[in-house]
């Protein structure tokens, strides 16, 4: 990029955006195309991993915490990927089972798969 | 309390999530390929919500939910993110040109536009969309709405973007 003339070393993507969620409520976050809604919503998920975000982001007035916050967050992509060769209670049970902590065992939970 | 690793509360959880997004009659159904055979595209869109609601989050970020879908299956992706709502849930949508009806399932608005990043209750833009009564108290809006297309039934969101 830096051939075809970009002299900053650093991209702006968002720029002088904040704002906030209500809890419990349904927010509808709009734009223009580009206007970086997916990227705002990224960087508030925490899907962002590269680049740099400067500011803070908070929960109830704490700053977040990215693995506490990965616990109790969730984030549906615009593409479904799915395993074709599953149904849908399988796919469901499949997405429980890796939820559950590592000492688990298999047997314990295949006795909800046979029933 | 029931243990939440236990086999029978994860089934009665699934069993509960599989309600709250209408998948309960498609249990059996083979997810399949997209385009080919299996699921639809908006049975596809909800148990996309629903494998993210087993983890029994309190927060759920969703993009695009109803883009690439038609009137009716928009309605129906949307009737589940609802659904979700009032479990006590906080969800967020991006969205770009929804439709009114898409669009009066929303609490709030955000907006991000021309670099300025405005929110409103969505009340008031339906309120906007419709009949067109009341701008008085957002005078950001006011300064750049053209009072006349006000007149008309315009889709709220069509006009602001």
């Amino acid at each position: 990029m830096k051939a075809q003339g970009v002299q900053e070393d650093r991209l702006e993507l968002l720029k002088g955006v904040s704002g906030s969620f209500r809890p419990g409520v349904l927010t509808a976050l709009m734009g223009v195309s580009g206007a970086g809604k997916t990227t705002l919503m990224d960087v508030l998920a925490g899907r962002k991993t590269g680049g740099y975000i400067e500011e803070d982001i908070r929960i109830s007035g704490y700053p977040k915490k990215q693995e506490t916050f990965a616990r109790v967050s969730g984030y549906c992509e615009q593409n479904d990927i799915h395993s074709p060769q599953v149904t849908v209670y399988e796919s469901l049970l499949f997405s429980a089972w890796l939820r559950l902590p590592k000492d688990i065992d298999s047997n314990k939970r295949k006795v909800s798969s046979t029933k | 309390m029931v243990d939440s690793c236990s086999p029978l509360y994860v089934q009665i959880f699934i069993e509960e999530v599989m309600e709250l997004v209408e998948l309960k009659p498609l249990r059996n159904a083979l997810v399949g390929l997209p385009g080919v055979n299996g699921l639809s595209t908006e049975q596809r869109k909800r148990l996309t919500i629903a494998v993210e609601l087993v983890a029994n989050p309190s927060i759920i970020f969703m993009d695009e939910p109803t883009s690439g879908l038609d009137a009716r299956a928009a309605a129906i992706v949307m009737r589940t993110v609802r659904n979700t709502v009032d479990t006590g849930r906080t969800v967020v949508c991006t969205i770009h040109q929804p439709s009114i009806d898409i669009f009066e399932a929303f609490d709030e608005v955000s907006e991000i536009s021309h670099r300025i990043y405005f929110q409103l209750p969505s009340t008031f833009w339906s309120a906007f969309g419709h009949t067109c009564f009341d701008v008085a108290g957002f005078p950001n809006l006011e300064l750049c709405c053209n009072l006349q297309s006000l007149k008309c039934l315009i889709n709220a969101c069509s006009f602001s973007l």
